[in-house]
């Protein structure tokens, strides 16, 4: 999508989470994403956005794991710019305007 | 002087006791299964040390000197003290935004600052650039007392890096607009010459060349006792007997059925350690490349360095 310079964007889309490299299995880390998005990382109640929760979420999974030497994880989040902030508690409409947003999460 | 002596002793037996039924690096991955008949290819070249510690994990107060430092960095003053006793020490804005945190129990240092909503209109200004890092971060390393060696292997490899993890490119007509918003020093604590697994340490560095982010993990480590390191054939049967964990795959690879691989080929060996909180624990990272028969799989892989099982 960022090399070819495409943008997936509808009037109703607000957020596509992927990947700017190439990613990892891991149980962990949907487990984590869901757990962020729906309580927060901590032992109280203090959900994420639905983006940090992905990147967070992938960031702890991946943290103690056992990776080849060289490798770099980086996630991206496209969508609507009034979107970015969205959680699965609030969320905005979309405004019209589109970015692409992305993150390393892992690097050996 | 005898109770000193049996305590010492029963501290020892204590941990030693506990390394071998549980060590740290077992959670890091899926175990393996037995394979006794495992073609095991063993590339690695480096040398290991003889012998491996365990270290117990303690406190550390932080000397005056590194802490007016950080607090100065950060553009604290002592009246932004919030927290002063004998866990820590935190420091907070007049609006709660900006917090600096320096824990001596668990040794952490943690300065966070609200990330800055960037737009088309309104980008990241002065940020440093990668290749003005080095000089950025030999000065940030030297306040706070980190010398080379501590982020360096024993081949005297430095473990820092400079990384440019945030972008975001925004879509203004047929424009495209990128907005790099901070940019990284990475470094990873080593321990005689041996890298500590887990989150690197990292100083963010944003607008101006103001440190927006500080995230250290720096305890007192104490030894507590040295294991003889084992041999590449010992390593070996470890593998085959399935005392060993695999990390993640590319997830366009699929999974990896153990039981039908048709090679394992060690690429390289890192003797390393983990923190389970309390002690670190030695252990052998591996690069391997897993031949499953329809392709080439890399994986990391984590095994024992030492006999853990005469820990036990």
């Amino acid at each position: 999508m960022k090399n070819k310079g495409v943008k997936p964007y509808n009037s109703n889309l607000h957020l596509i989470l992927g990947g700017d490299t190439v990613t990892w299995t891991s149980p962990k880390k949907w487990y984590n994403f869901a757990r962020y998005m729906n309580y927060g990382r901590h032992d109280f109640y203090s959900p994420y956005t639905i983006r940090n929760a992905y990147y967070q979420g992938n960031t702890d999974a991946f943290m103690d794991a056992p990776l080849p030497s060289g490798t770099t994880i980086t996630l991206a989040v496209a969508g609507d710019s009034a979107c970015l902030d969205d959680s699965l508690q609030t969320n905005t409409p979309p405004s019209g305007s589109w970015q692409y947003d992305s993150l390393l999460i892992f690097s050996n | 002087m005898i109770k000193s002596a049996l305590f010492v002793l029963l501290q020892v037996f204590c941990l030693t006791a506990s390394f071998g039924q549980n060590p740290p690096w077992k959670a890091n991955g899926a175990a393996i299964s037995v394979r006794p008949d495992l073609d095991v290819q063993w590339l690695s070249t480096n040398a290991f040390p003889r012998e491996v510690w365990f270290y117990e994990i303690q406190p550390n107060a932080f000397s005056s000197d590194i802490i007016s430092n950080v607090i100065e960095e950060c553009s604290f003053t002592e009246k932004d003290k919030i927290k002063d006793d004998a866990s820590g020490t935190t420091f907070r804005n007049a609006e709660g935004s900006r917090t600096l945190s320096i824990s001596f129990s668990s040794g952490e240092i943690n300065y966070e600052t609200p990330r800055t909503h960037y737009g088309p209109t309104n980008l990241a200004i002065d940020v440093p650039q990668t290749n003005q890092l080095p000089a950025l971060a030999t000065n940030l390393l030297q306040k706070l007392h980190i010398r080379s060696s501590d982020i360096s292997t024993y081949a005297g490899q430095s473990s820092i890096r400079y990384l440019e993890p945030a972008l975001t490119m925004f879509y203004a007509g047929d424009n495209t607009i990128t907005n790099i918003p901070y940019r990284s020093i990475y470094f990873r604590r080593f321990v005689d010459g041996m890298p500590i697994i887990g989150r690197s340490s990292v100083i963010d560095v944003g607008e101006h060349g103001k440190v927006e982010k500080i995230a250290i993990t720096w305890p007192v480590l104490k030894r507590i006792k040295p294991w003889a390191t084992v041999t590449q054939s010992d390593l070996v049967n470890y593998l085959r007997k399935g005392d060993a964990i695999r990390g993640p795959v590319p997830s366009d690879v699929g999974d990896i059925d153990w039981p039908s691989i048709k090679r394992l080929t060690i690429k390289m060996a890192i003797p390393s350690y983990q923190s389970d909180g309390k002690h670190l624990f030695p252990f052998l990272r591996l690069d391997a490349i897993v031949d499953t028969g329809s392709g080439s799989v890399p994986v990391g892989m984590d095994c024992p360095i030492i006999d853990e099982a005469s820990t036990k």
